[in-house]
């Protein structure tokens, strides 16, 4: 392992970087989520003046969300999983434990890709097409961006699952403490 | 091998997997496109699959519940509001045996309106509750188990995550799964604390280690009482009021929610710029992997389509005339094996696909099966060997002498309760679905 862990170490750091960034801009979209739809609130019931458009940019602001923040979950190694097994193998055969870490995070790196390579040709259709979604005339959004953060996320989970497979620096960079996951 | 045995199989496999530790949507994805891929034989066709779930299933207005709750959820968490509500109900309950159990109680069925995750309700309440008890001589397992039983009760009041969860996997209103959460969450928080009245009564040791009067917590005055409820009880008016009223969606609900709960945070000087932006970011990662989750879960729901295995089940039990009785048994018996390896977003997503074509032709409400499936998985959260909630109540306490079989031991006598309080409400739809009439 030690030759091969090197390049994908290197790879490392800026895709980390680069998940932290998304993370961010993803985080100010929640925010940006929680005023638009308050302002759609008020402006309905107070003004009696509903804002048109609030249900594609909410849908818009979820599909940020997800995909802009992903990366970063699987970085620090937050994704819902159940790791009883894992952490009660950690204790009495670690090399094995480690071993079968791997391996789910390079079949996590292989579902990804397969998403990643679906998605693209609808992402080259949408530029080139410029394709809206929502309803004409009152309020409508391009569907490249959608797509291209989807592609994006793809991509990037894939690079950092893989990072975490050969890699060392990825796989001792997760957060190791209680989940902070509501899923249970 | 036929396609029901393909999906047989890997229905099979996603269990096997996820308790190897592969996480839950990569098993439910990988497994789904092999088995559609195997299935028909067509490669092409299962790649179609993954782009039309994922591309598509995330374009949904009402997914945006999941972010706004968790974000109103974690605000009210980190303002210290679950400590407040502890203190008035450990102010009205002091007299009794067992009080600081039942003020547990009802404090986390309150905290509950506000937040949606059995988590948090379990590490607020450890750091709270349990010092209490300790200090009044209760039974450390006695302590940590009520923690443990009412932090479910999170996830049954609403806003609730695996309410949410489950009306995207039935395709059910957000707002009226919320509404029929309502009956079943306060039948339970009131059985349990019948059940600590009666363990006091009858099993006293158990609750305490001493037969000193208790006489915990001190009298508050109604102002205080007030300024440690009013805000919380503003924002369910807010919430529950403004969907049962249909005056705001559960999405505007949410986002309403969540504003009034930062106000309230920074009026009371509880919020500092950092737990502002801890609590963003901790949101965003919470509704990525949640909703990464369901769109694994309905590539998982077409592969299930696509073998036919809700069909086949269905006309086994229609051969074997196996009638509602027999169906509602297999449920929850199914469920609770389930609970012992899986967490309760898995068990919701997994099972319910197969068994909501059966339920709908039996002319049932998809809503209170909602109900019966969220209460039927998380009596897994108190079950050994994987009870998360008694995990992180392990995980939160300071006292090495409590062991984590203390917790799941402390336990038990709530998860009896839960299956007590569901036999209930599948025999009864009126407490949940009652409201929605």
């Amino acid at each position: 392992m030690l030759r091969l862990s090197k390049p994908f170490d290197a790879l490392y750091r800026p895709l980390a970087m680069v998940s932290r960034v998304a993370n961010v801009v993803g985080t100010l979209v929640v925010l940006g989520l929680v005023v638009v739809v308050n302002t759609e609130v008020i402006a309905r019931g107070v003004f009696n003046k509903p804002f048109n458009g609030t249900v594609e940019l909410v849908q818009l602001s979820v599909v940020l969300i997800v995909f802009l923040q992903l990366p970063d979950v699987v970085r620090t190694g937050t994704l819902t999983r159940s790791d009883g097994l894992l952490l009660v193998m950690g204790n009495t055969n670690p090399r094995f434990s480690k071993f079968l870490r791997r391996i789910i995070d390079l079949a996590s790196a292989f579902l990804m890709m397969l998403i990643a390579i679906t998605i693209w040709p609808e992402l080259i259709e949408a530029w080139e097409t410029n394709h809206f979604f929502g309803t004409p005339g009152i309020f409508t959004a391009p569907w490249w961006p959608v797509r291209l953060a989807m592609v994006f996320s793809a991509v990037m989970c894939s690079l950092l699952w893989l990072c975490k497979a050969f890699g060392d620096d990825a796989a001792t960079d997760e957060i190791t403490e209680a989940p902070d996951s509501s899923t249970s | 091998m036929s396609p029901v045995e393909i999906g047989l199989i890997s229905v099979v496999a996603i269990v096997l997997l996820i308790y190897a530790g592969v996480y839950i949507p990569i098993a439910l994805g990988l497994v789904s496109f092999v088995g559609v891929w195997l299935m028909r034989d067509n490669f092409d066709l299962a790649l179609n699959l993954l782009k039309v779930a994922v591309g598509d299933s995330v374009m949904e207005y009402t997914f945006a519940t999941i972010p706004l709750f968790t974000f109103m959820g974690l605000m009210v968490s980190k303002a210290g509001f679950g400590k407040d509500v502890y203190e008035v109900m450990n102010a009205a309950f002091r007299r009794l045996t067992g009080g600081i159990g039942m003020a547990t109680v009802g404090a986390n069925a309150m905290f509950a309106a506000v937040t949606g995750s059995s988590i948090a309700s379990a590490s607020v309440f450890t750091r709270v509750a349990v010092p209490e008890m300790l200090r009044y001589n209760y039974n450390p397992r006695f302590a940590v188990g009520v923690v443990a039983g009412s932090s479910v009760l999170g996830m049954i009041i609403p806003p609730s995550a695996m309410l949410i969860i489950y009306s995207f996997v039935a395709e059910q209103s957000v707002g009226d799964m919320f509404l029929a959460g309502v009956g079943p969450g306060l039948l339970l928080a009131a059985a349990y604390i019948l059940g600590i009245f009666l363990m006091g009564r009858f099993t006293p040791s158990f609750v305490r280690l001493t037969n000193a009067r208790e006489n915990h917590g001190v009298d508050l005055s109604w102002a205080e009482v007030a300024s440690k409820t009013l805000p919380l009880i503003g924002i369910i008016v807010i919430v529950l009021g403004g969907i049962y009223t249909g005056w705001l969606t559960p999405v505007e609900a949410g986002a309403a929610g969540a504003a009034v709960a930062l106000l309230v945070a920074i009026a009371r000087g509880r919020m500092s710029l950092q737990d502002f932006w801890q609590a963003l970011l901790q949101t965003g990662h919470i509704t990525a992997a949640i909703l990464f989750l369901i769109t694994a879960a309905s590539l998982y729901s077409r592969m299930l389509g696509l073998a036919g295995l809700p069909m086949q089940l269905s006309a086994i039990l229609e051969a074997n005339q196996l009638g509602f009785f027999w169906v509602m048994l297999i449920y929850v018996v199914l469920m609770l094996f389930l609970g012992t390896l899986l967490d309760t977003a898995s068990i919701i997503l997994i099972v319910a696909p197969l068994f909501l074509p059966i339920i709908e032709p039996m002319g049932l409400s998809l809503v209170w099966f909602g109900i019966v499936t969220v209460i039927g998985a998380e009596i897994g959260l108190l079950t050994p060997p994987l009870g998360i909630s008694c995990f992180v109540i392990k995980s939160t306490i300071e006292d090495p002498s409590i062991s984590l079989k203390d917790v799941f031991l402390g336990a038990l006598p709530f998860a009896f309760i839960m299956l007590l309080v569901l036999i209930l409400i599948i025999r009864f739809p009126v407490i949940s679905i009652g409201i929605l009439a």
